[in-house]
């Protein structure tokens, strides 16, 4: 554990993104963090760089029914299935209470169709404490929406180009791992227009009981993530960096600073912490310690670090 | 939440073990609140397990709390191998407690089935401290999986059941529980156990117009009510809801639970 106390080096962590300014590249993935005020109590919201809302969807989700998580080797499967309080309750109850914080607010969108999206951000639109938009085209959990325009490089561009029209906001879109080349994804959202992107969302899995012969999820397939997808997460954002000039927030089994530093080297601007937030609540904390005390140690900024991986 | 956790000691009862941990800090726990366990900093398990408390003192700045759980996957085999002195991670206390209120002036019936009974150690305590005439009735497979039933007896009326006779009547829980709602007005029922176990427990106490709360199980991978992985099934209404027309509503045993009334749980 780094014992870095101070807030020395934090000024090193600026970031800007997209036109926002983070005061750290550390963000809490959606999913992960509820609506930001379930750990209140945990952490230190006002240290963190930001986080992303759980996914907003125009009416109130009920959800999968459960099991709906199961533990895998390194990592764990879930099957929620969306379950959200709709984006009219967020307004209305979350975000008022989100505002008495100091951090960025990145709501996440989710629809059925492109004209769901298109409702959810424009009701967001007239919300105070939102920062950005992040469009969630790859949940594998749900059968409509999601990862069935996710996996489709056209359906994907025609939800970005509508979302950019109506949105008030920078709008970033989140990209599915199950794809064959991810840069395609990349290519084709860039080019309808998205500010940014965010990858990787979870990677399609399965696990079966042998004593009960049952899929371990009712669901029967949900998303892996955790330490276990964070080599294949790496990898993609290297791949993406490649292909499109656009920000990328790399995710994907982060856990700690180094491997926060991993997504920077191969192309992140920032990073979005998600399932260590389960086993670790205070993990963002740590991550941003530790990235001051190495930009402070290599009297480096954070944003000087973004791609600068060396090749053999 | 976040205490910073010892191990004291893992005491190995056949395929249970009832583990002992001193806590940095003094915390208030109340009776049907878990904590999520595991060794420090391991990525095998890599989820905290949720634990029910058995029993729970403090003094001097610092409390001590006790879990007792049943050996059966990665999280609890790591548990059950931590070492006196080893770190242990630990959130807690979390989650809704029992109600003990509607018990006051009238009497408590305690249903524990298998691994569910330690969780009810702390619950007969406090009803007994309130005065409240208080009953446990606690089964399992066989003498050796009934755990920590001495405790039980020597603060409250104790009846033990085993489906194979080999201790106590032979028999289900519930063929008592039924005999005792016969004879007894009146009743609360708290309840801890197989889920089958607790719906039958439900069922009967419906049946005599006792109040019923039961103590539901998930998997859980924070605790704290932002996976929402662990929901059970409710009736609620969920108008409005753009994927469902029925009145039921998946709610989250950390946060809304672990306890229910047993009349809104969807069994």
């Amino acid at each position: 554990m780094v014992a870095w106390k101070s807030a020395a080096g934090e000024e090193l962590l600026v970031t800007e993104i997209c036109g926002i300014q983070f005061r750290n590249p550390v963000l809490a993935a959606s999913g992960t963090f509820g609506y930001g005020l379930e750990f209140a109590d945990l952490i230190d919201l006002n240290r963190l760089g930001g986080f992303c809302s759980k996914g907003l969807s125009i009416k109130p989700m009920k959800g999968n029914p459960p099991p709906r998580i199961v533990e895998t080797h390194g990592g764990m499967l879930n099957a929620i299935g969306l379950q959200n309080v709709g984006v009219r309750a967020f307004v209305e109850e979350k975000l008022p209470q989100i505002r008495l914080y100091n951090l960025r607010v990145i709501a996440n969108v989710f629809g059925f169709s492109t004209e769901e999206y298109v409702e959810v951000v424009k009701i967001l639109n007239d919300a105070e404490g939102v920062d950005a938009y992040e469009l969630n085209i790859s949940c594998p959990n749900v059968k409509e929406g999601g990862i069935m325009i996710g996996n489709s490089p056209r359906a994907s561009a025609q939800v970005t180009e509508a979302v950019k029209r109506a949105s008030a906001r920078p709008v970033i879109v989140k990209l599915s791992p199950n794809v064959t080349d991810i840069a395609v994804l990349a290519r084709a959202v860039a080019e309808a227009g998205a500010d940014a992107v965010s990858l990787i969302n979870t990677l399609v899995g399965m696990s079966i009981d042998v004593y009960s012969r049952r899929p371990r999820l009712a669901n029967l397939t949900g998303g892996l993530s955790g330490p276990a997808v964070k080599p294949i997460a790496v990898r993609m954002c290297y791949e993406v960096r490649k292909a499109i000039k656009l920000p990328i927030l790399g995710i994907g089994g982060i856990a700690t600073w180094m491997d926060a530093l991993e997504f920077i080297f191969a192309g992140a601007s920032a990073v979005q912490v998600g399932t260590a937030n389960y086993y670790d609540p205070t993990c963002t904390m740590k991550i941003i310690d530790g990235l001051a005390a190495y930009c402070l140690e290599h009297n480096t900024r954070i944003t000087d670090l973004v791609g600068a991986m060396y090749c053999h | 939440m976040e205490t910073s956790a010892k191990a004291i000691s893992t005491d190995l009862l056949g395929s249970y073990c009832r583990l002992k941990v001193e806590l940095e800090q003094e915390i208030t726990v109340l009776p049907g609140q878990f904590a999520m366990l595991k060794p420090m900093a391991t990525l095998e398990p890599l989820l905290r397990r949720a634990m029910a408390f058995y029993d729970v003192c403090s003094s001097h700045g610092r409390t001590y709390a006790e879990f007792i759980f049943r050996i059966l996957g990665r999280g609890t085999q790591a548990l059950a191998a931590v070492k006196p002195g080893d770190e242990v991670a630990f959130l807690g206390p979390l989650g809704k407690p029992f109600d003990l209120r509607p018990a006051i002036g009238h009497k408590a019936l305690l249903v524990g089935g298998g691994i569910g009974t330690p969780a009810l150690y702390l619950l007969a305590k406090a009803l007994v401290a309130c005065n409240i005439p208080t009953t446990a009735v606690l089964g399992a497979r066989s003498l050796a999986d009934l755990v920590a039933v001495e405790d039980f007896a020597n603060i409250c009326t104790t009846i033990l059941t085993t489906d194979d006779g080999s201790a106590g009547h032979k028999g289900l829980v519930t063929e008592v529980v039924a005999e005792l709602l016969d004879q007894n007005s009146g009743c609360v029922v708290y309840t801890c156990g197989p889920e089958v176990m607790m719906a039958k427990v439900a069922e009967l106490a419906t049946n005599h117009k006792a109040a019923c709360y039961v103590s539901m199980e998930a998997r859980m991978a924070c605790g704290f009510g932002v996976c929402v992985g662990c929901v059970v099934e409710t009736m609620t209404s969920t108008a409005g809801c753009s994927d469902s027309s029925t009145e039921t509503d998946y709610v989250r045993v950390c946060i809304e639970g672990p306890v229910f009334d047993a009349r809104v749980v969807v069994w």
